[in-house]
């Protein structure tokens, strides 16, 4: 598979492109920009942008869609599609296919109610939902402990060696957050 | 759909190499078979799993996309070589010397590079999961999101290297030599750096959950935002460190040496720092409290 982390002026932000190296089908997550080195990256690898997926709809995850979908084409995935154009719901257990590869949305609500991630192989792409040593901020301790439970109930499982690309700061992995992350020992 | 082919051997299941129709295992002519290959400059795509070549000496060549899993080249001498895209799990390079070789987005766990030297090495988007590096000296190569995690480089020099976003979770690095080294982003979760020298490297943002820093050299490092939650950095030294924003959260710091250090906005909470050194340091908008002190 292709992959290219791409680290946003905006909120030092990720980005992060995916693609088919036969079909060059290609989707990409939380574009929170309209950053040079995104489309630089798609015009040098010669990809055609099949989905946008957001995982949750906070200006810094979401900001560039529109001239991406301007500049490239494609169709935008979202938990809740109100704000975009283009855009298709997607749920828990929803299949996102692009060339021979496919992942699965699993939802992770708590940082906000339309939070979700991304699973692909040995990696998952957690939005504000889980960053490396910590979680998302949430507006409740219920929302908080809703975000506690998701987590150990769709990404823990995903076993240690599942690589976790977060919306900010450093990448991973579930054996490092399972026993390391303050916010998840019990 | 490709035709799957098998040795010519009764029975032998195993796919043949390049060139031949016999695998390594029953190839007859094998000093012949190896001149050949040496002399061919089309080595793309080429399929060589076990072969055996000790002291191969090899300059520009092709073999982007080949597979070379299981094979042995202890000594070898390979310059200007293209291993893009390559699959080299369980290859054994120990004692290689590599020079200009470009591993980009090759695939090679389990991979030995023990004692190996490389110069100009390009390693970008590779993965040597549970790779032997111990005592390699790859100065100034090009690990960009690399995955080694769970590889040894006890002993290895990585001088300058580029290592922005690479996993080395739970890699043991030991008295490894990674002066100068960009390391921004990069996975160390659960790696032990125990007495390992990051003099003047880049962490920023580094995830070093649990990592086992103790006695390691970190002076004049930049670990602007790293995370060393809940790390061992007993003994460490991180005089004239810039660690502003650092997340100490619940590390052992006891007896480290922050003299001198930018310790603004870190953050202390519930870490141990009996016996840890803060002369000269920085330590406006930082976050004691709720530090153990005995």
């Amino acid at each position: 598979m292709i992959f290219r982390r791409i680290l946003l002026d905006i909120n030092d932000a990720n980005c992060y492109i995916l693609a088919c190296p036969r079909t060059r089908e290609a989707l990409i997550i939380d574009p929170g920009e309209y950053h040079r080195d995104i489309t630089t990256f798609i015009r040098t690898y010669q990809l055609e942008l099949k989905y946008i997926l957001v995982t949750h709809a906070h200006y810094d995850h979401a900001s560039g869609i529109e001239d991406i979908l301007r500049a490239f084409g494609g169709k935008v995935l979202v938990h809740q599609p109100g704000y975009f154009s283009r855009a298709q719901k997607v749920e828990e257990g929803h299949r996102i296919r692009f060339g021979n590869y496919y992942g699965v949305v699993l939802q992770t609500p708590g940082h906000t109610a339309d939070s979700i991630s991304f699973s692909i192989r040995d990696m998952v792409f957690t939005g504000d939902a889980l960053f490396c040593g910590s979680l998302g901020s949430t507006v409740s301790r219920e929302a908080n402990q809703e975000l506690v439970n998701h987590i150990r109930r769709v990404i823990l499982p995903l076993g240690d060696h599942t690589k976790v690309y977060p919306g900010h700061g450093p990448a991973t992995t579930v054996g490092i957050e399972r026993m390391f992350n303050p916010y998840l020992l019990v | 759909m490709e035709e799957f082919q098998f040795c010519e051997t009764p029975k032998c299941t195993n796919r043949p190499l390049t060139q031949s129709t016999y695998c390594w295992l029953h190839l007859q002519e094998k000093a012949a078979y190896l001149k050949r290959l040496i002399d061919s400059k089309d080595l793309k795509q080429a399929y060589l799993a076990k072969i055996e070549i000790d002291d191969l000496h090899l300059n520009r060549r092709d073999l982007s996309c080949a597979i070379l899993n299981g094979a042995r080249m202890t000594g070898a001498k390979l310059s200007d070589v293209n291993f893009k895209q390559a699959t080299l799990c369980h290859v054994i390079l120990d004692g290689a010397a590599l020079r200009h070789c470009d591993f980009t987005s090759a695939i090679g766990d389990g991979a030995s590079f023990a004692a190996a030297t490389g110069n100009g090495l390009k390693l970008p988007w590779s993965q040597f999961k549970y790779a032997n590096f111990t005592r390699a000296d790859f100065v100034s190569c090009d690990l960009t999101e690399a995955v080694l995690t769970g590889s040894l480089l006890l002993r290895a020099r990585f001088e300058g290297a580029k290592m922005l976003g690479i996993f080395l979770d739970h890699a043991d690095l030991e008295e490894a030599d990674l002066n100068g080294a960009d390391l921004s982003y990069a996975v160390l979760g659960g790696a032990r750096l125990k007495g390992a020298n990051l003099a003047d490297t880049q962490l920023k943002r580094a995830n070093l959950l649990g990592a086992d820093l103790r006695g390691a050299c970190l002076l004049n490092s930049s670990m602007v935002k790293a995370l060393p939650i809940r790390a061992d950095l007993r003994g460490a030294d991180l005089q004239g460190a810039n660690l502003q924003g650092v997340l100490f959260l619940e590390a052992d710091l006891r007896d480290a040496v922050f003299d001198g250090a930018n310790l603004r906005s870190a953050n202390f909470e519930r870490a141990l720092i009996k016996g840890a050194s803060f002369n000269g340091a920085d330590i406006r908008n930082t976050n004691l409290k709720n530090a153990i002190t005995d």
